[in-house]
């Protein structure tokens, strides 16, 4: 049976995109953006660098859907578990908001 | 030249080969739940300090950081590479990409340990040893320890995955890998793949504001 195999044209090409991906990160953080608007961008990117390790050089693109299952279930509960916590913590009512005032420390610093 | 043998559940090489590869797959689906964990509690503290947070990035030593980067960004070409060179048969050239793909990976342990050691000197230590004087408060107290617990159990994987690859290095030098048999070389690049991918979200999250 044939399968697609990935071409070492792809592995050069999928490098420079990891590369430029990661510099435009780097300036981007340097462009003084609002901390959601950061934090997203910064996933996002961080995201399609994942996708192509992991399509070209993981060798994904040649695997069956057992294993593309493995990783798509795997980040689904990453991203169930992170979304969820930073949900829960936000929207607490609790007098403080949060557990100590900032200014102090429970370590006597 | 050795030729794996062939386990007696398996019909033939290439059912063997898929197999182990994907086990391989799960083990790396477990690995990143492992650090969902961690990721989680920068989650949570994120959302409660905010402010704090960023100041910690602010501080934090992004040169090391980002070096460390691109660093590991080479680091899975090479070692891509020689899976594509287990393909076209040639064992040296596996040697040569493991080889660097060893040296890159010792390069990025020597720079973890230089900013650790700024961070010890600058007294930005997890939980009550944190004495940081430029910034006094818990929010940043509790960024510095997700810092260190993060950076330092990614680190325990990068020292795990060059002692992998060293391993793979001297298999490859008397001729295990071949085109038709190398699912244990591909398991151990996808490991070091994992490492590297960890990193791409660790960085943005510790060090770019």
């Amino acid at each position: 049976m044939a399968i697609a195999r990935v071409t070492g044209i792809q592995y050069v090409v999928t490098f420079v995109g990891l590369l430029v991906l990661a510099t435009v990160s780097l300036l981007l953080s340097f462009a003084h953006l609002s901390s959601g608007v950061s934090v997203t961008l910064s996933l996002v990117l961080a995201g399609g660098k994942t996708l192509l390790v992991m399509w070209f050089f993981m060798h994904l693109l040649e695997q069956p859907l057992s294993a593309r299952m493995v990783i798509v279930v795997s980040v689904l509960l990453v991203v169930l578990l992170v979304v969820l916590t930073a949900m829960d913590v936000s929207t607490r009512k609790t007098f403080p908001a949060r557990p100590s005032p900032t200014e102090s420390s429970p370590y006597d610093m | 030249m050795s030729v794996p043998s062939l386990g007696e559940q398996y019909s033939d090489l290439e059912k063997q080969e898929s197999t182990l590869t994907l086990g391989m797959w799960v083990f790396l689906g477990s690995e990143l739940l492992l650090f969902a964990a961690l990721f989680t509690l920068y989650a949570a503290y994120r959302a409660m300090y905010g402010a704090e947070f960023r100041a910690g990035i602010h501080h934090n030593t992004l040169l090391q950081g980002t070096l460390n980067m691109y660093i590991l960004l080479c680091s899975s070409f090479t070692v891509a590479l020689s899976v594509w060179a287990a393909r076209r048969g040639r064992p040296r050239w596996i040697a040569g990409f493991l080889a660097i793909t060893i040296a890159l990976g010792v390069a990025f342990l020597a720079i973890k340990v230089w900013e650790y050691a700024i961070h010890w000197r600058e007294g930005a230590l997890p939980g009550p040893f944190y004495h940081l004087a430029e910034l006094r408060t818990f929010g940043a107290n509790r960024f510095f320890t997700i810092y260190w617990m993060t950076t330092g159990v990614h680190a325990l994987h990068v020292t795990a995955g060059v002692l992998v690859l060293i391993w793979m290095l001297g298999r490859s030098l008397r001729g295990h890998y071949t085109p038709v048999a190398h699912a244990r070389l591909e398991m151990g690049t996808l490991y070091w793949h994992l490492v590297d991918v960890i990193w791409i979200f660790l960085w943005p999250l510790l060090y770019l504001a």
